[in-house]
């Protein structure tokens, strides 16, 4: 559950925050902004000016990357969904883009996802193996 | 004009050219040398088969002590061939690099090989596993070198001041004691694109500030050393500029061994790359140690965040403050939890390093390591623990303090044989100790497979896993039933 957006800037700026496009706060002439987000899931927008500022964002204390966190820099403002599950999807998309890196660069063989990815790797059969060696 | 051919030998990683033949080049070149590469272990990985590299790795690993003769004729028969194709004209020298004591078992095949032929070089052999015994006959690597006489230049420590006296006759610029004095590594020759990463490893600094019981690196680098930030920056531009590198992989055995200059190594870097875009892509990673918040307050974070930190390798180990303490790790749970919330903050992902069985690990420590894979599971969801590497269980490693007669005394530690292991002699992950008697191999196997599977559940991302499952049923496969 994400319950606050913190943006960051070294210069100030001044935001108008918007829940399913109803306006919930503005913040003016600020370096750092704080939003309580309501109830998820929730399509936020927060319009910034001046244009074009690429703040640093925070949800709950987490530095997110932009792509990850599926935010849409517009040069008046930034959008993006939260849904309850967004920690999933933030991994999901970690874990996505680590394999898109790699087929990109011709390196997604086996080898590469074992070192670079390394999930769903329960590999019950030699678990198994073992468990019946060391009963 | 005079040459040298530099060879690097399993087991070392194939994400980058070797760090060691990086930094022996630029040594070689900075005396006016021609010199040549040939990374022996990629070119054994592309031409061994999966099964082949399989067993080469339990070999160098010490699971097994031997391979079969078709194998080894067959790492000498590739040795020779492109030995023979890539000498260079003139060439004086031949050097191995012994990475480590994972590589002693290869080295000395070859080496015994090396002198069997009539070759117009002489033999130069350095690195961090020329320290080490054999395991299999418990002798040192230097001994066995000065009853047998194979080696022309053996370099025991650092390899930049006695490599410049072969090359210059005993006149030498360098002094070890500044590492600001050693030229920048050179990586002519290398195709970076022929290893998974395109990055070079860069060297800050030398030893470790910590003396961690399970650790080697005190013999090896006595003393710790850091070149000046300054020096690592330019360094990183130089790579910039001749490979077009912009990832930078620290060696060090720690980036934040002096937390002074590592700030200001970051906050240099961080105005660099403000002051020149082209520098802006420039990341870096490396293995660091946690440290309290009195030691790294929160503006370090934030300068490393702004340099382009994008992992940091951390050796945790246990989630045990007494097994932690123990290992003289000298860090609390408070200090993980202050890590991982700084870490989240700046966006820092970490791999975190643990040990499974550690001598006096307890069932309670053990349930520790269980309860905080699941209390740390959402810094793993959100990429901060980008990794968690279990290992193949404790190997007690010769020459370690955990192996000295008092820790041996004390734990009751005992080889397979029920000998009373006697200090620094061998490297076995097959012990027991009589502090701690039901930790034997069997347990520790039981206990590694319960991490594994938390581990897989609470959805921590394990790299090669599948590679250290391998082992430990090869490990597994050797418990005596009747144990």
């Amino acid at each position: 559950m994400v319950k606050q957006i913190e943006l960051i800037n070294n210069q100030e700026f001044s935001c108008e925050y918007l829940e399913n496009d109803k306006v919930m706060a503005n913040s003016l002439n600020k370096t750092r902004h704080v939003f309580n987000v309501g109830s998820l899931p929730v399509k936020i927008k927060i319009k910034i000016d001046p244009w074009k500022l690429r703040p640093d964002i925070r949800f709950d204390g987490h530095l997110v990357n932009y792509g990850l966190a599926e935010i849409t820099p517009w040069d008046h403002m930034l959008e993006f969904n939260l849904p309850e599950d967004y920690k999933d999807r933030y991994f999901k998309n970690i874990i996505k883009a680590k394999k898109e890196y790699l087929s990109r660069t011709g390196r997604d063989i086996p080898d590469n996802m074992e070192s670079y990815v390394g999930v769903n790797n329960w590999y019950l059969e030699i678990v198994d193996k073992i468990k019946e060696q060391i009963k | 004009m005079k040459s040298i051919l530099l060879t690097s030998i399993p087991k070392y990683d194939l994400v980058a050219p070797p760090a060691a033949i990086g930094v022996l080049q630029g040594v070689a070149q900075d005396n006016n040398l021609n010199t040549e590469v040939f990374d022996f272990n990629l070119f054994l990985h592309k031409s061994l088969s999966d099964q082949e590299w399989q067993e080469l790795d339990n070999w160098c690993v010490f699971i097994t002590h031997t391979i079969s003769k078709k194998l080894e004729d067959k790492i000498i028969e590739l040795w020779d061939s492109e030995i023979a194709k890539r000498l260079p004209p003139g060439c004086e020298h031949l050097l191995m690099s012994v990475f480590s004591y994972w590589s002693l078992y290869i080295a000395r095949l070859l080496i015994v090989h090396e002198n069997t032929k009539v070759r117009p070089y002489k033999l130069m052999v350095g690195g961090n596993g020329v320290v080490s015994k054999f395991p299999d006959t418990g002798q040192y690597f230097t001994d066995w070198n000065k009853e047998n006489n194979f080696i022309e230049n053996l370099i025991v420590g650092d390899g930049e001041k006695p490599l410049a006296e072969v090359f210059n006759e005993g006149k030498v610029k360098y002094d070890n004691d500044t590492l600001d004095s050693f030229p920048f590594p050179s990586y002519e020759g290398y195709n970076l694109d022929d290893y998974q990463e395109k990055k070079v490893y860069i060297t800050g600094s030398r030893g470790c500030v910590r003396k961690c019981t399970f650790c080697d690196i005190y013999n090896i680098w006595p003393k710790f050393r850091y070149r000046s930030a300054e020096s690592i920056v330019n360094e990183m531009k130089s790579h910039y500029e001749n490979y077009g590198v912009t990832r930078f992989d620290f060696t060090d055995s720690l980036i934040n061994g002096s937390v002074s200059n590592f700030y200001k190594f970051n906050t240099l870097l961080a105005e660099a790359k403000a002051k020149d875009s082209n520098l802006k892509d420039i990341v870096y990673l490396g293995q660091a140690i946690c440290r309290p918040r009195n030691q790294m307050p929160e503006s370090h974070y934030e300068a490393m965040y702004y340099a382009g930190c994008k992992q940091l390798t951390i050796g945790i180990e246990s989630f045990s403050n007494s097994v932690r303490d123990h290992m003289k790790k000298k860090f609390s749970d408070r200090d993980i939890h202050y890590h991982l919330e700084q870490c989240k903050y700046w966006n820092i992902p970490n791999v975190f390093l643990m040990i499974t069985g550690y001598p006096t690990e307890t069932l309670m420590d053990h349930q520790k390591n269980i309860s905080d894979i699941e209390k740390y599971k959402d810094y793993a969801q959100m990429g901060i623990i980008e990794m968690i590497r279990w290992g193949t269980t404790m190997h007690l490693i010769g020459d370690t303090p955990i192996t000295s007669e008092k820790n041996v005394r004390e734990l009751g530690l005992k080889g397979s044989d029920n000998d009373q292991i006697s200090g620094g002699e061998l490297a076995t992950y097959n012990w027991t100790s009589d502090a701690n008697p039901n930790l034997d191999l069997r347990e520790r196997i039981r206990r590694r497979l319960e991490l594994h599977e938390k581990s897989v559940e609470c959805g921590y991302p394990q790299p090669r896993v599948k590679a250290e499952l391998q082992t430990i049923y090869d490990m597994a496969k050797l418990l005596d039933k009747s144990q």
